[in-house]
């Protein structure tokens, strides 16, 4: 009986030993303060009509007169930081999202473990930052299987549109535009001040930060898909306009 | 304290052992990523090379990871129909160039569009392939493999068709930790076999370190290469990594440099080439157009075409024939036998 009960006790504490053995290593400094979670929600617009975007579905381009059916958009978000009331910054770790609308709510990204409070602003890089781009392999989000990177010259491809249009010569239309280099660097950081509505980030509850983004806008200075349907091979004028012609456009919306 | 004293006073056999089983499992159990628990670099720089540029951390090299990264280069099952593998068109009796042939066959036997260049030393380069469009060396293997007159494959297809392979989810757990294998490891995997490639015991990594002397002919060749040639194709490495025109041509069937950065500048420019183990990886330039290296001299010498981008170190050198002779004989003494016949590379 006695044998029975100290060997208890051993292998109790031992477990206890190898349960807790690893916390030390696993504890980040601020998974110890309260945290919480907040999204940020891409909605996307289609020009400036009354015309939700959707994926699938033949939509008409208010300037180029262009039909589209859109397949596949993806586009990459980086370096999401919020501003706290005091000025200062919180930014994330590895903070790297690819949104993607052929997903089920592949419009939203959760960004995780941020410090309780109030926050004032939003900014965000789109696009893959520069560094990046030249620092190897990667995985999530920057995982070459993703279909996002040129592999003759090296870097992420920023943004993926493609589709099919009857104004297209072949009735489809492929757009891959990247650049982290100047003069073709389509890479922007982007700053939204909340006004006079915070972003409350607290255990109990999660809050959507709203932000539009216009696909129409990439066609807008670049033109009808009857005169081109297709660039994807690498960066370059044209494409460092229509990611500008997009990235310029995002917009923050609301929060709830 | 507890657990300590009752191990030692109590019961000496089974269940002492079994106690000390537990706490030792504890132990080991946080040893999530092997990986980087490896400390024991198996890549030593040469001496009288400077610091290499390709340097992760985690990715430290080992006898595993290499042996792993050669397996795969030298697998058909990267192209799309497992016909082609690095190993088909950089041979290591050819310095891992593509045995003298001037442009290489691809799936479906496709022809390239450049000569298969040398793989040697490409731990030192910020960039790679002749028109530099490769910026890392983690990402060299997705070019070949993707392209359409070279494997035809996906990175996609090629990570599905490793993880249905039993075999190398065993291999990729003995190196990175984990069966399920992702494009990271793999690159990981690649990159520790190129790294390894390292060639630095020619007669001139001798001479430099003091192992033996140069001949009279080879000392005056020596002389002429570092008044004309050294500017481009700098020691120790035989290049400085920059992009030239040389003068081979005055319209362009190939942009070269300017492929990549749309800049006129960089028409016609390509990656200045190391100069070692020459004897071996004919035949030269982008295109693979001169077949000896008498005849690259006696293009420097009276043959270059002026034009806007051609580099500014180039005029016709018009060496004499003592001058020409005097060259390759330094040149050869840039060939590395050990590196053609190092088993250590070998599939």
């Amino acid at each position: 009986m006695k044998q029975i009960k100290l060997f208890s006790i051993l292998i109790l504490t031992a477990l206890i030993t190898f349960m807790s053995s690893c916390k030390d290593k696993d504890e980040d400094p601020i998974a110890e303060a309260q945290t919480g979670t907040f999204n940020i929600e891409f909605n996307h617009i289609w020009g400036m009509g009354s015309v939700p975007f959707q994926m699938n579905t033949m939509i008409y381009h208010p300037k180029t007169k262009d039909s589209m059916e859109f397949t596949k958009v993806k586009y990459y978000i980086s370096n999401v930081q919020l501003q706290k009331e005091d000025g200062t910054w919180w930014a994330e770790d590895e903070s790297y999202y690819l949104v993607d609308l052929s997903e089920t709510d592949g419009n939203i990204l959760n960004i995780m473990n941020v410090p309780e409070g109030n926050y004032k602003a939003l900014r965000f890089t789109h696009g893959v930052d520069s560094l990046r781009n030249f620092s190897g392999a990667q995985v999530g989000a920057l995982s070459v299987l993703n279909g996002m990177f040129w592999s003759w010259n090296s870097g992420y491809i920023m943004i993926k549109l493609e589709g099919n249009s009857p104004q297209a010569d072949d009735g489809t239309f492929r757009f891959h535009l990247g650049g982290y280099e100047e003069p073709n660097n389509v890479v922007t950081d982007k700053e939204f001040d909340f006004g006079s509505s915070n972003l409350i980030v607290s255990p109990t509850e999660t809050h959507n930060v709203k932000v539009v983004v216009n696909p129409a806008r990439a066609w807008h200075n670049a033109g009808t898909l009857t005169d081109m349907r297709d660039k994807i091979h690498m960066p370059g004028d044209t494409a460092t306009m229509m990611a500008k012609d997009i990235f310029g456009f995002t917009a923050f919306e609301s929060i709830d | 304290m507890k657990v300590l004293i009752s191990l030692f006073s109590w019961e000496r056999n089974t269940l002492n052992l079994l106690g000390w089983g537990v706490l030792l499992l504890s132990l080991i159990s946080c040893n999530q990523d092997p990986i980087l628990e490896t400390t024991n670099d198996y890549f030593i720089t040469p001496t009288h090379f400077p610091e290499r540029v390709y340097q992760n951390e985690n990715n430290v090299l080992n006898k595993e990871g290499i042996a792993l990264g050669k397996k795969l280069f030298f697998d058909p099952i990267l192209s799309i129909d497992s016909t082609i593998s690095c190993g088909s068109c950089h041979s290591q009796d050819y310095a891992f160039a593509d045995n003298g042939k001037p442009l290489s066959v691809g799936v479906r036997g496709q022809i390239g569009i450049r000569n298969s260049p040398p793989l040697f030393n490409l731990a030192w380069y910020k960039n790679f392939m002749w028109d530099g469009g490769v910026k890392h060396l983690e990402f060299i293997p997705l070019a070949p493999i993707e392209l359409d007159i070279e494997m035809d494959e996906s990175i996609q297809n090629v990570i599905q068709k490793l993880n249905r392979n039993i075999e190398y989810q065993n291999d990729f757990e003995a190196v990175f930790g984990t069966k399920e294998i992702s494009d990271k490891e793999f690159l990981f995997a690649m990159a520790q076999y190129m790294t390894a490639l390292v060639s630095a015991d020619s007669k001139y990594d001798q001479m430099i370190q003091g192992e033996t002397t140069f001949s009279s002919e080879e000392n005056r060749g020596y002389q002429l290469y570092q008044s004309e040639c050294s500017s481009c194709h700098t020691e120790p490495l035989f290049t400085n990594s920059s992009f030239k025109n040389n003068g081979l041509d005055s319209v362009y069937s190939d942009l070269g440099r300017k492929r990549i950065t749309l800049n006129d500048a960089d028409l016609g420019k390509f990656k200045v080439p190391s100069l070692r183990n020459l004897s071996y990886t004919y035949p030269y330039m982008h295109d693979g157009r001169f077949v000896s290296m008498e005849q690259v001299i006696e293009h420097y010498s009276k043959n270059i075409l002026d034009s806007k981008t051609l580099s500014s170190e180039l005029i016709n050198k018009n060496f004499t024939a003592q001058e020409k002779a005097d060259i390759v004989a330094f040149l050869k003494t840039l060939d590395d036998e050990s590196f053609l016949t190092n088993m250590e590379y070998r599939p």
